[in-house]
């Protein structure tokens, strides 16, 4: 496929946007999402980081050759919190088990795309942009946003990412969005002047060089830094009766629900959570990583309900890739291909969607890798289009059949 | 050629911490361009006390107590009297990455010896010296990697990130390769130690070679690849000359490569009297990473180090995207677009609130004032401060925003005073600050 944009496009568009065209963007899409974006929903990004063990998170507890290959990495099945007579979640997992019996729960076992990379990083951009030719700079949560961008005036907020560095889900033509410190009391400008902050405010607010995209950068992001610091900070003031875990997580998902709270305009976040690149001493080490994951959910699907704001959100948790089916001499598992999505919120239709991929030999590829059964860009396009009312197509440069998991 | 007093600065920003003090811009200038980049280049016979000594702000427990050793450490690279050897020792920090939060800070101090002593040296001995390297070892597996089924974390990352890039191997080659990196374990001291009896000494296909190979094998196998000199070179080039990769500058330092044996002095000679790191074009076209901002922002105040100031280095520096001797991943601190995060530039904005007002205001306007008339102007102001920071002269938005800001009456005493660092703090926020 062609590259979804490329580097210079941010000037490009600018100039397009400038000169009252709008080049390859489709009219139909943009009426159609200045009219959605007024649902107040919101998407949450949460990558688990450095390449979840699917196997060992949707547990194929009923196949013998489970067991047999895995060995002592194996879940033994009574431990597994039960799906079906197939599948059962990992046994720190009772939270998400809790809303799959609520039917809020939906799982894609088997996520991938054509000729997987194992890299993480090169996975992570692959899934980030969209795009499995790496050709592609943007993320799709940021391309979205500048399709907004391009019918209506963006809330300051309406991408973000928390964290400690940004995200390429949000890398945009031309939408800076704030990223966020998971413990967001930081989050202020130090002590100045009025004066000083005036004064700080229009060297922000110079006009870009429109050819040193870096320095354009720090202005875009500065100006975002400016234009949000009041509203997190009101945010960050807010209470809840919720405890949340004491981790990273926990403080990345309690500054959500508080800027959630904040901010109805809140409508795409990037999270990350965890380390899961388990190649040795794999199942203690995963356990807890689980373990936070799902303390941190039950935590963040409370403080919702407290506030009345479960039926805005849908989770998305996604991995760079899923691990190797045989585990090494170390007691780990060596990078992987497809992984399980999951999918989470009020408005889910719960259940398995697409089939979970066999262990077989005969059924695996790259010698020993599961093989994929949906491709990441219909989770994409459903997600897109089905919750958010976004152009998909625009959005994902193609057209990808949806699936039924939003109801 | 010409060769300007803002060249020798550009020299002094790309290459070292800062274009500051003064009186160092000044000495540099003097040499003239190849003697400067030589004098900084070629560091071996210059003494490095400040390096040797291990524990600078003589803190209690600096071997044991992690804020201490990473203060210790983050003072050693900032004094280094081989600046260009220490700012090489963090760019291959970033290369061949590990992290202190995973193999403590024994284990981190030796690695930065490695990194250090092999900066300028041949990048195949370098790749020798990494994989027997405690922290290498333990950061990626490599301790537990023992005939059977062999772990691939090094064997993957040695390829896509410290060698030859993804290309011209396959996932049969990493797990043929990982076989050869079995054996390996971290002794007592720290240091790798090969036992027969964990290695598997079976015959191997890499990178089309076949045979009973083991660790050296592997890296020379990868050394000898084109795609590896392409690679070290590419990202030399984007760390002191810019994004935007010129084929013909790239071939010229990937012949040099060739000509040398991969001698990565004799390559950084080609690179920084090449065309391209001298071009205005490309001048203010990277960002400053963190540390070089907490970096150019000390030297240019002219503050000394002390334990609360580097403590509170440390401490922003996680803020502003680059947690100190603790990157996120394997492929070191993210960098460029990505550190200018909204919440990174709030950590830059108050680390110069911090270092301005808050450690030696005194001191700072003594240094300034020095080459001020009084009452100063806010031109006056605005053509000293700046050299002061070692910056390039600053963007006329920029310039008029401080200047307003100053206002037109000129200044003296103790409101001189507050212009001064007033103006400094506006700087170090400017967007010029954050651009190299």
């Amino acid at each position: 496929m062609k590259p979804l944009s490329s580097p210079r496009r941010r000037d490009i568009l600018k100039s397009a946007l400038a000169v009252g065209g709008l080049g390859a963007l489709p009219a139909p899409g943009l009426m159609r999402i200045a009219h959605a974006a007024t649902g107040g929903r919101t998407l949450i990004s949460l990558q688990l980081n450095g390449g979840n063990d699917t196997l060992n998170t949707v547990i194929p507890y009923a196949d013998p050759l489970y067991h047999s290959v895995r060995g002592s990495l194996a879940i033994p099945a009574a431990n597994v919190l039960k799906l079906n007579t197939q599948l059962g979640l990992h046994p720190a997992l009772g939270a998400l088990h809790s809303l799959w019996s609520q039917g809020k729960l939906a799982i894609i076992p088997g996520v991938g795309y054509p000729a997987f990379n194992y890299s993480h990083f090169k996975a992570a951009q692959i899934y980030a942009s969209g795009d499995p030719t790496l050709a592609t700079t943007t993320g799709w949560f940021g391309r979205s946003l500048d399709l907004l961008r391009s019918s209506r005036t963006l809330d300051a907020l309406a991408g973000l990412t928390i964290g400690n560095s940004g995200s390429p889900l949000l890398n945009a033509e031309d939408v800076y969005s704030p990223l966020v410190p998971a413990s967001a009391g930081s989050f202020v400008l130090p002590a100045m002047s009025a004066g000083q902050a005036a004064a700080l405010t229009v060297m922000l607010n110079q006009a870009d060089s429109g050819s040193n995209l870096l320095f354009d950068a720090v202005l875009g992001n500065g100006r975002a830094a400016l234009e949000t610091v009041a509203v997190v900070q009101a945010a960050a003031a807010l209470t809840t009766s919720v405890t949340y875990p004491n981790s990273a997580f926990g403080n990345s998902l309690r500054t959500t629900a508080q800027l959630l709270r904040q901010d109805a305009e809140v409508a795409l976040v990037a999270l990350q959570q965890g380390a899961y690149d388990t190649h040795k001493n794999q199942l203690g080490h995963h356990a807890a990583q689980l373990q936070d994951l799902a303390g941190g959910i039950a935590a963040f699907w409370a403080d919702l309900a407290a506030h009345g704001l479960q039926d805005r959100v849908v989770m998305f948790i996604w991995s760079e890739f899923g691990r190797r089916i045989v585990p090494n001499a170390s007691a780990g598992t060596d990078h992987g291909s497809a992984h399980a999505a999951l999918v989470i919120g009020n408005r889910v239709r719960g259940g398995l969607y697409g089939a979970a991929p066999h262990l077989a030999t005969a059924d695996t590829v790259d010698g020993g890798n599961l093989r994929m059964q949906t491709d990441f860009r219909s989770v994409y396009a459903s997600l897109l289009s089905n919750w958010l009312g976004f152009d998909d197509r625009a959005i994902l440069g193609g057209t990808w059949p949806t699936i039924g998991f939003i109801a | 050629m010409t060769w300007t007093r803002e060249d020798a600065a550009h020299l002094l920003r790309r290459v070292t911490w800062a274009a500051a003090p003064a009186a160092e811009l000044g000495r540099v200038f003097a040499l003239g361009r190849d003697a400067a980049i030589g004098s900084l280049l070629d560091y071996d016979a210059q003494p490095d006390p400040q390096w040797d000594n291990y524990n600078p702000l003589g803190l209690a427990d600096p071997q044991t107590d992690w804020s201490s050793f990473k203060s210790n450490m983050l003072v050693r690279i900032a004094t280094s009297k081989r600046p260009l050897q220490a700012r090489l020792t963090w760019f291959w920090h970033g290369h061949f990455t590990s992290a202190v939060s995973d193999v403590g800070l024994k284990l981190m101090g030796r690695q930065l010896e490695t990194w250090r002593t092999h900066a300028a040296g041949r990048f195949h001995d370098f790749l020798l010296a990494m994989y027997r390297d405690g922290a290498m070892l333990t950061y990626l597996g490599g301790n537990a990697n023992i005939k059977g089924h062999a772990n691939e974390n090094f064997a993957r990352e040695n390829f896509e990130l410290f060698t030859t890039a993804p290309g011209p191997y396959d996932e049969n080659d990493v797990r043929e390769a990982a076989r050869a990196f079995t054996g390996f374990v971290v002794d007592s001291a720290g240091q790798g130690q090969f036992v027969a009896s964990r290695h598997d000494d079976g015959t191997k296909t890499i990178l089309g070679a076949t045979g009973n190979f083991g660790a050296d094998d592997v890296m020379t196998l990868a050394n000898a690849r084109p795609e590896t000199a392409r690679r070290i070179c590419t990202r030399l080039y984007r760390q002191f000359v810019g994004e935007r990769v010129s084929i013909i500058e790239l071939s010229r330092l990937t012949a040099r490569w060739r000509a040398t044996g991969g001698d990565i002095r004799e390559v950084m000679r080609t690179l920084l009297t090449s065309p391209a790191f001298w071009d205005v074009r490309n001048r203010g076209m990277r960002v400053r990473d963190p540390l070089q901002f907490v970096l150019a922002l000390v030297k240019g105040l002219g503050l000394s180090w002390n334990a609360t100031l580097a403590a509170n280095a440390v401490g922003t520096l996680s803020q502003m995207g680059a947690a100190f001797l603790d990157p996120p991943n394997v492929a070191g601190y993210p960098d460029g677009e990505l550190v200018t995060g909204a919440a990174n530039l709030l950590g830059r904005y108050r680390f110069a609130r911090y270092a301005v007002y808050g450690v030696d205001t005194a001191g700072i306007v003594a240094r300034v004032r020095t080459g001020l008339p009084e009452p100063a102007s806010a031109a006056d102001l605005l053509a000293r401060l700046p050299v002061v920071l070692g910056m390039a002269a600053p963007g006329a938005a920029t310039r008029s925003a401080i200047g307003d800001w100053i206002g037109d009456s000129p200044r003296s005493g103790t409101a001189l005073d507050q212009a001064i660092l007033g103006g400094l703090y506006l700087l170090a926020c400017s967007p010029e600050f954050q651009v190299i």
